[in-house]
């Protein structure tokens, strides 16, 4: 290889150049082209003066070798291509000439291999877009395919890179220049070199932009043309947003904010191009959805309040820009809004926090601020027009609107905008949701629930009937599932949704729940009020009874009497039931029942008399319409109250005595096994068991005093009376509403309750003599009467409702029995006016506890045994002796047929004669008519 | 021959040949008293430069024409025959001040230095001293060579180095432009050691243009030559005064410079001795540094002392040396007043005009 030193004498020189000139000028290709270029490469090492001949002659050679690539892709044959392994050595020779002297070297070589480019791009355009148009990444991964172009990129890369420190400006203009002159073909080379030089290319990039788009911006939109150069900075832009958004970002704010700059002191050309800045950014943004996505990034920290008074100074100047129409910006301002697939929802709360702006503050005249907020609000609504026109018009279309993505994303900040002060953001909100709504049901349903669960005021209350009355289609619509009967709309899962996520959330947050009930229990109020057409099809109520059986289970397990009393008033204002509303579930209304009657007994242990009378009521409201109802409600009501009245907890509201309870200390089996002696020790025997005490736990403390006021307890008596009543209601007669079915009902409990024996328990008194048998039953009736004094009231209940009393018989027998045995005078009055009550004991016999207290012992057991005992052995006290009018629910004694015999009588009367001091009017009353007859 | 059977004959021809025809077409009218400058301007831009659009040849690359040009313009001018002052006229004419063809005049004289061509490079030095050396089109001359030889191909400088023996002519001129290319900045400190180099190698070199008359056709009329002295005087007496922009090779650099100012002071006493010329150094030039000096030391008071004593005293050593010389021509009092408010500054001023005051008047 005839390489050459690198001083070449005089005469070579000549000769090389000759050589050079001869091979070049001849217009074919014959002649050896590695031999020439090795001629043409020492000449530029040494003869500066042909340096722009020999570049102008590799121009040829990268011409040859992208012809020939290109014919290779068309034909699709991989031959090697020779030019390549020439472009290799001319590569490296550039190289060095760039990396030994930039300054000297770099603007010449960059100068050549970007007109170079330029050239290649834009002859080769038709060839590399055979498949008609494409964008800049085929064409930038088709060119970068070719090793020729590859190259030349390369060395441009490099002349930059020295460049960029020294003198960014002119290395960039000859950039753009020659994009200009080849646009667009060129555009993949800016693309690739702003690629690796992003933040000054795409600055430059841009102001480039803006300067075409105001020197000639305006004409060009009158024809509905899009400016090829736009096009040019557009598709540049879009292929950098791939990998350096940042910059771009940057670059684009920079620019907004640099035309917000409102130094008055710059001349007339700046002045012009900062107003036609924003009309220019729109544009690019309208091209481009990546640089639509760069912009509205946070856009609500660029658009900032203080900012838009600012703009609106500008807005008359850039109407110029479309057509001289403020329709056409707004239009374009819509439209772009549309398209954000991003922070969407900071540009409505844009628009609505301008719009809704109290304040002038920053804008030049109170009539531009209004002006500005007037616009704001129609671009808004222009949106929305848009939207709905999209969704109602073409379904396929509505899942293509990126605005609607976009607020989908950030649904957990829309949804609390209905329930802003605001009527506007009120709305907004509703609309949006609606729209989204459309798409996906689910949207709705969550939106309903917050709202359902958050609201604190009416008027939210009602944004939620505005926001399922605004989708009434889809709110009514039923659930398709194999059980056609239950007609479940959506609002039923918004309930249910709002009940479950209270119920995840915090418990101690009482109040959210709270809220929510207080808010379902407005809603039921204004459905029951019939003044709302739209809630006319009681699709409140429906989706409240389905999830009844999620509320009870709340009932069932708060102890806060507000908590409850919300909850209950809610069941409250549900319809009563009956067979047409109600939906026949056993277990429901069984856990209704319980629910209601735990709620009634937290009332019972409730302190304040307005809570605990108020919720008294609503539970017999309640429990009336339920036992109507339903038999098996009344049971399981009837049997729950008795239960825990008498043996459950609140019982001690009843003046029940406090039951004792053993205060078992868990200890170490260790420890326990110290202490045992060496006998054998059983737990809970006599051993270790005294009625003193309990060994190791010192002696047997007494049971502590109930402390339940008097007073308390004869109201709460009363309210249980109520409630039994209420359990025990017929709906049939209005008149006397308890049933005295149902109260035989209690009285049956009373026995199984408190004699649960299967020996002896039925309604005949046996002779007195039998009593040592069950001596010891009675003793235990005895005590629960005791224990619970309240079973006197429920037994006075029962004998108010005759001949339910009659059922009892065994529990007035083990009394009169104990009474019999220790002459107890208290008890006496007590049982003897029970029978009395219930008609068991007819007169005379009905004073007898008038007579007792005056009486002594021994005449108490006498009257006791004579006038009670004796009687009721005979007569048996069956329902049978009652007898019922027609239509009336209480039976009555017929007192003539009933009179008692002479035998029980008598010894009453002899009582009274003995003791005639003190009750000889009473002796009058009860026999003096008696005497006229003997 | 009439003008129109010249241009249709030419026409004939492809470029390269037509060019080459036509330069000896253009030579012969030169050369012949009826110069019909008309038909030669005509001919040069219509068949050598191809100025004409028609003639245009869209194929072949521009560069490379170019380059085919200047080698048949070197060619031309190297071939034997023809006078020495008919081809001056003929270069003459091919680059008139006012033109678009400098970039090829430039590549020509750096092709011809490469490639040691006499002909053009005494043809290109004639054509400075008749534009002037100083004048616009010498200086971008100039500019072009350094450009060629200094930045893009450093390791070539050794090719200039034959330039004084070759041609001493055009290296003087070259070398006058080349003192007003570095007028407000410091020169590369190859390009000072290189001038060194030359003056020292050949000390008549600064006084060349002055000696050498140029052959020029008959009725051709001489430009008064201007030495380089005046422009590296003002090199060397500027330059301790400007922030070097390379501080390692500063020791080095000030040494460059002494080397000049003492090559400078010997030329001018030769001047003196040889007592020939009076026009070797004008007054208008020295008054320019010296206004330029004047306004450097107003400006900058931070410059330290020794360096303002420097560049005061090499002052006035110069026009000191160029006084008792007697070769300076021009306005001596306008130089000497503007001296005058420096001469409180430096002793050796006050001196030179103390001494020479009387005899300027």
């Amino acid at each position: 290889m005839p390489h050459l030193t690198d001083s070449l004498p005089p005469q070579d020189i000549m000769v090389e150049v000759r050589k050079f000139i001869s091979g070049t000028a001849r217009s074919s290709q014959s002649s050896n082209t590695l031999e020439l270029t090795r001629t043409a490469l020492n000449l530029l090492k040494n003869v500066p003066a042909t340096r722009e001949a020999v570049l102008e002659y590799f121009c040829s050679v990268f011409f040859v070798a992208v012809t020939k690539y290109m014919r290779q892709i068309e034909t699709r044959q991989n031959l090697p291509i020779s030019e390549e392994n020439i472009i290799a050595e001319i590569h490296v020779v550039l190289s060095s000439f760039i990396n030994g002297n930039p300054e000297a070297w770099a603007p010449i070589i960059s100068a050549w291999s970007l007109d170079l480019l330029g050239k290649l791009s834009s002859d080769y355009s038709k060839r590399i877009n055979l498949s008609g148009n494409v964008g800049i990444n085929d064409s930038l991964q088709q060119w970068m395919s070719c090793r020729a172009t590859r190259i030349l990129i390369d060395i441009t890369e490099q002349c930059l890179q020295c460049l960029m420190h020294a003198d960014t400006e002119s290395c960039i203009k000859a950039l753009l220049d020659t994009s200009v002159l080849h646009s667009p073909h060129f555009d993949w080379v800016v693309a690739y070199v702003g690629s690796c030089f992003p933040n000054v290319v795409i600055t430059r990039v841009l102001s480039c932009g803006l300067k075409d788009f105001y020197a000639m911006g305006c004409n060009d939109f009158k024809d509905k043309k899009i400016d090829p150069k736009l096009n040019s900075v557009v598709g540049i832009l879009s292929h950098l947003t791939g990998s350096h958004l940042y910059y771009i970002r940057t670059a684009l704010l920079d620019l907004f904010m640099w035309s917000l700059d409102e130094n008055i002191s710059v001349n007339e050309d700046t002045k012009i191009q900062r107003l036609a800045t924003v009309p220019f950014l729109l544009n690019l943004a309208s091209l481009s959805p990546m640089l639509l996505k760069a912009i509205t990034r946070d856009i609500s920290q660029i658009l900032r309040p203080d900012v838009i008074p600012r703009l609106a100074l500008f807005s008359t100047d850039w109407i110029r820009y479309f057509n001289d129409d403020a329709k056409n910006l707004i239009s374009i301002a819509v439209h772009l809004a549309l398209g954000c697939d991003q922070g969407a929802l900071q540009i409505i709360n844009i628009l609505l926090d301008t719009s809704l702006n109290p304040s002038n503050v920053g804008y030049h005249s109170v009539n531009a601020a209004q002006n500005v907020k007037t616009i704001c609000r129609e671009i808004l609504e222009l949106i929305l027009e848009e939207i709905e026109l999209t969704i109602r018009t073409d379904n396929s279309k509505s899942n293509n609107i990126p605005l609607l993505a976009s607020i989908n994303q950030d649904l957990p900040s829309v949804i609390p905008l209905l329930l802003n002060s605001q009527p506007l953001k009120i709305k907004t909100a509703v609309r949006l949701l609606s729209l989204l709504g459309t798409q996906n049901p689910n949207v709705l349903i969550s939106a309903a629930t917050y709202v359902l669960q958050k609201a604190q005021t009416t008027f939210h209350l009602a944004v939620l009937v505005r926001l399922i009355t605004d989708n009434a289609n889809f709110f009514s619509k039923k659930y398709k599932t194999e059980n056609t009967l239950s007609d479940n709309g959506y609002f039923t899962q918004v309930v249910e949704q709002a009940i479950r996520e209270v119920q995840y959330s915090n418990i101690a947050d009482d109040l959210a729940t709270r809220q929510l009930f207080q808010n379902l229990t407005i809603l039921l109020k204004w459905e029951n009020s019939g003044r709302i057409p739209s809630l006319k099809s009681n699709f409140i109520s429906r989706a409240v009874k389905v999830n009844l059986l999620q509320m009870t289970m709340y009932l069932m397990k708060t102890n806060n009497v507000d908590f409850a009393s919300d909850i209950a008033e809610m069941l409250d204002c549900l319809n009563p039931p009956n067979n047409n509303n109600f939906p026949a579930n056993v277990e429901l209304i069984l856990r209704l029942t319980r629910a209601i009657i735990r709620f009634f007994f937290i009332c019972i242990a409730e302190n304040d008399i307005v809570k605990k009378e108020r919720g008294a009521k609503i539970v017999c409201r309640f429990l009336r319409g339920l036992t109507t109802y339903s038999q098996y409600a009344r049971v399981l009501a009837l049997r729950e109250i008795l239960e825990i009245t008498i043996f459950g907890d609140p019982a001690k509201y009843f003046e029940a005595k406090e039951k004792f309870k053993f205060n078992i200390i868990k200890s170490f089996l260790l420890q326990q096994n110290h202490k045992q002696g060496t006998g054998a020790i059983l737990a809970q025997r006599h051993s270790s068991v005294f009625h003193a005490g309990i060994i190791g736990q010192g002696p047997r403390k007494p049971p502590p005093d109930n402390n339940v006021d008097k007073e308390i307890v004869k109201l709460n008596n009363t309210l249980l009376m109520d409630v039994i009543k209420a359990c025990c209601s017929n709906r049939d007669f209005s008149q006397y509403p308890v049933d005295t079915d149902a109260l035989t009902l209690v009285s049956l409990l009373l026995v199984e309750l408190i004699s649960p024996d299967v020996m002896y328990n039925g309604l005949p008194w046996p002779d007195e003599e039998f009593t040592k048998v069950t001596v010891e039953r009675d003793l235990q009736i005895r005590r629960s009467f005791k224990d619970a004094p309240v079973l006197w009231t429920l037994l006075q209940l029962t004998a108010w409702y005759r001949p339910a009393l009659a059922y009892c018989s065994v529990l007035l027998r083990a009394i009169v029995a104990t009474v019999l045995a220790n002459w107890s005078n208290n008890t006496g009055i007590m049982i003897t006016n029970v029978m009395a009550l219930g008609q068991l004991l007819p007169p005379p016999l009905t004073s007898i506890a008038d007579i007792l207290p005056v009486l002594e012992p021994h005449q108490i057991i006498t009257v006791m045994r004579e006038c009670v005992w004796m009687y009721m052995h005979e007569n048996i006290p069956s329902p049978m002796l009652f007898t019922r009018a027609e239509g009336a629910t209480i039976a009555w004694r017929d007192t003539d047929t009933s009179s008692p015999n002479i035998r029980f009588t008598e010894t009453l009367r002899l009582l009274l004669l003995a003791n005639i001091h003190i009750l000889g009017s009473l002796y009058a009353t009860l026999f003096f008519n008696e005497h006229k007859y003997i | 021959m009439a003008a129109n059977e010249i241009k249709q004959s030419l026409r004939k021809l492809e470029f390269p040949f037509c060019a080459r025809e036509a330069l000896c077409r253009i030579e012969m009218l030169c050369g012949r008293s009826g110069k019909q400058m008309d038909l030669q301007m005509d001919l040069m831009s219509e068949f050598v430069f191809g100025e004409i659009e028609r003639r245009k040849n869209r194929n072949v690359p521009v560069a490379i024409q170019e380059l085919q040009l200047i080698e048949i313009l070197s060619d031309f001018f190297e071939s034997p025959g023809g006078s020495v002052a008919v081809r001056n006229a003929v270069f003459l004419s091919l680059y008139p001040a006012e033109t678009q063809r400098h970039k090829i005049l430039g590549n020509l004289v750096s092709l011809s230095i490469a490639t040691q061509n006499k002909a053009v490079l005494n043809a290109a030095g004639i054509w400075m001293q008749q534009l002037g050396s100083t004048s616009l089109q010498s200086v971008g001359l100039a500019r072009h060579i350094l450009n060629d030889y200094f930045v893009l191909i450093p390791n070539s400088i050794d090719r200039l180095k034959q330039l004084p023996n070759l041609v001493p002519h055009f290296t003087a001129n070259l070398l006058t432009a080349i003192g007003e290319v570095y007028k407000d900045k410091n020169p590369p400190i190859e390009l000072l050691k290189l001038i060194g180099n030359w003056i020292n190698d050949n000390p008549s070199l600064l006084l060349t243009s002055l000696m050498d008359n140029p052959a020029l056709p008959t009725g051709g009329i001489p430009m008064t030559p201007i030495t380089p002295i005046a422009g590296l005087f003002r090199w060397s007496i500027l330059s301790p005064l400007r922030a070097s922009t390379e501080t390692a090779d500063q020791e080095e650099q000030q040494k460059c410079y002494s080397k000049i100012q003492q090559l400078l002071m010997d030329s001018v006493l030769r001047l003196k001795s040889s007592g020939s010329n009076k026009h070797a150094i004008s007054a208008q030039h020295l008054a320019a540094m010296t206004r330029a000096l004047t306004a450097i030391l107003h400006n900058n008071n931070e410059l330290d002392n020794s360096s303002r004593d420097l560049a005061m005293e090499r002052l006035a050593q110069a026009v000191s040396a160029a006084m008792s010389a007697n070769c300076i021509y021009g306005n001596k009092q306008e130089l000497l007043a503007l001296l005058q408010p420096l001469s409180y500054q430096h002793f050796l001023i006050e001196w030179t005009l103390q001494t020479y005051a009387s005899k300027a008047a």
